[in-house]
């Protein structure tokens, strides 16, 4: 093996984008479990997490970089450092997702419109798809990557479900409301619900957009893409 | 140098290019009783630019210096196969090789102009080829093709080829390799001893060469290969491993023999 040091850096950036993703991860189930207690202090934290991710993905974007610059890397070198650096682009919108869900977490009463756990079970619907995305990306697994792209269609399905369940339980509450504050407050809940269930399967849209760049790395199909 | 052939090995030889100008079929060669090519067959089309790529060693050189019978001067090598040149193989009985050199022409690694003025580089090479009518506008032509024309037309006959700098050299070298007016341009390694502005010379030189003539380069600088040509071989050990188009070779080559040398996992 000639270009050791070289293919030290590639084995590294694959575990650094790993490392980033494991992070994100953390992040993601941090905001879902802001929502589930209703934890003021957990949300607030993420915004200060959210600058550290920021940080580590300009980090990233510039090993890229100086590998792209002084490697002059081809085949599937080049492919792993492109897709790599589009990866890290999809983990920071996954971290500024969690950061909604913050947010989100912070409107009192939102989730009372569809039952907590649903949205929760769609959260983790959502962040599997995540792991094992970046489980693929680190352990080379086209099979695997191919299986969660194919993994999205129940994801939008469950998201569109939801959201309709959302809107029964606007119409129905609405009916009730007595005052102009009441149906201030419910159409305040139902954009809120609606953005997290929104902001959830774009997070699994960007778990297939890591899969789709992984089967690109190492198949050369940009098919997915 | 060469281990037994691998059965079943199936190598791309042709491009989708219409016209091709030369061809080898099954092209074989020794040195004494070492053998440095392997049954190489190969398409090379014409008006385009063809980089040769492989490990020191492979038979890059000795393949390209067989497309003009340079190899003829080496008195033990034995060759065996075929090199069609519009056709016509270039080492049938009858066939002058210095005919197949003119109109094959090479460019070497080092720069090596002869010892006498930048006009005599061109006029001499016109002289013995029997070229006798207006040799000051072929010369004049040749150093132009080869972007060399305005740096030296004021002192044609007062410097020598030896006064000018490397990249002007090989500049020089391909003009005289030009003026005879040959179809192909074989080059083995031609900015090898170039520094990188020469070479980004020579390399604008080559794409505008294309127009009029079928190139063929050796180079151990890959990315000068995924610059400058069009198609790409890759040779190891004697053998073609792989022909395609460059940025097929370069962005996702068939065999993992190729992708372990352009990455520089081996070499």
């Amino acid at each position: 093996m000639v270009r050791e040091s070289y293919q030290q850096q590639l084995d590294g950036l694959l575990e650094a984008v790993s490392d980033m993703g494991r992070r994100v991860l953390e992040g993601l189930h941090r905001g879902l479990q802001a929502i589930r207690d209703h934890d003021r202090a957990l949300a607030e934290s993420l915004d200060a997490w959210d600058n550290t991710i920021d940080r580590l993905a300009l980090d990233l974007e510039k090993r890229c970089t100086d590998l792209l610059a002084l490697q002059q890397p081809v085949a599937g070198d080049l492919r792993q450092i492109l897709s790599a650096f589009k990866i890290v682009t999809d983990l920071e919108r996954v971290a500024d997702l969690a950061v909604n869900l913050g947010e989100y977490a912070l409107v009192s009463e939102a989730f009372v419109l569809v039952p907590k756990e649903e949205l929760l079970a769609l959260g983790h619907f959502a962040s599997r798809m995540l792991e094992d995305g970046l489980q693929a990306f680190r352990t080379r697994d086209v099979e695997k990557a191919r299986e969660i792209i194919e993994r999205d269609g129940e994801m939008d399905q469950r998201c569109w479900d939801l959201r309709t369940e959302t809107l029964m339980g606007i119409m129905r509450d609405a009916s009730q409301a007595h005052t102009p504050g009441q149906a201030q407050e419910i159409a305040a809940n139902t954009i809120t619900v609606l953005w997290s269930i929104r902001d959830l399967e774009r997070v699994g849209d960007h778990a297939v957009n890591i899969c789709a760049r992984t089967i690109y790395w190492l198949t050369a199909n940009p098919e997915y893409i | 140098m060469i281990s037994p052939r691998t059965r079943g090995m199936e190598v791309e030889t042709q491009t989708h290019e219409k016209n091709s100008i030369l061809q080898t079929e099954a092209l074989s060669l020794w040195y004494g009783r070492q053998q440095a090519l392997d049954q190489i067959s190969l398409s090379i089309p014409k008006n385009r630019v063809t980089a040769i790529i492989g490990p020191s060693g492979c038979g890059k050189s000795t393949f390209i210096r067989s497309l003009n019978r340079l190899n003829d001067l080496i008195p033990s090598v034995k060759i065996s196969g075929r090199v069609l040149f519009h056709g016509q193989d270039i080492y049938a009985k009858g066939v002058d090789p210095v005919e197949v050199r003119r109109r094959i022409g090479m460019v070497f690694q080092k720069p090596n102009p002869f010892p006498k003025s930048i006009y005599e580089n061109l006029a001499f090479g016109l002289r013995i080829n029997g070229y006798k009518d207006d040799l000051d506008g072929r010369v004049e032509q040749a150093l132009r093709r080869a972007a060399l024309w305005e740096e030296v037309k004021d002192f044609l006959h007062k410097k020598g080829g030896l006064d000018l700098s490397g990249g002007q050299q090989q500049r020089l070298c391909i003009a005289r390799a030009l003026a005879v007016e040959p179809e192909v341009l074989l080059m083995d390694e031609p900015c090898s001893a170039l520094d990188p502005i020469a070479t980004a010379k020579i390399e604008d030189l080559i794409q505008e060469l294309k127009r009029d003539y079928t190139v063929v380069i050796v180079t151990h600088n890959m990315q000068q290969a995924a610059r400058v040509s069009d198609y790409t071989a890759f040779f190891y050990l004697g053998r073609l491993i792989e022909f395609a188009p460059t940025e097929k070779i370069f962005e996702n080559p068939t065999r993992k023999e190729t992708e372990d040398y352009i990455t520089g996992k081996f070499g």
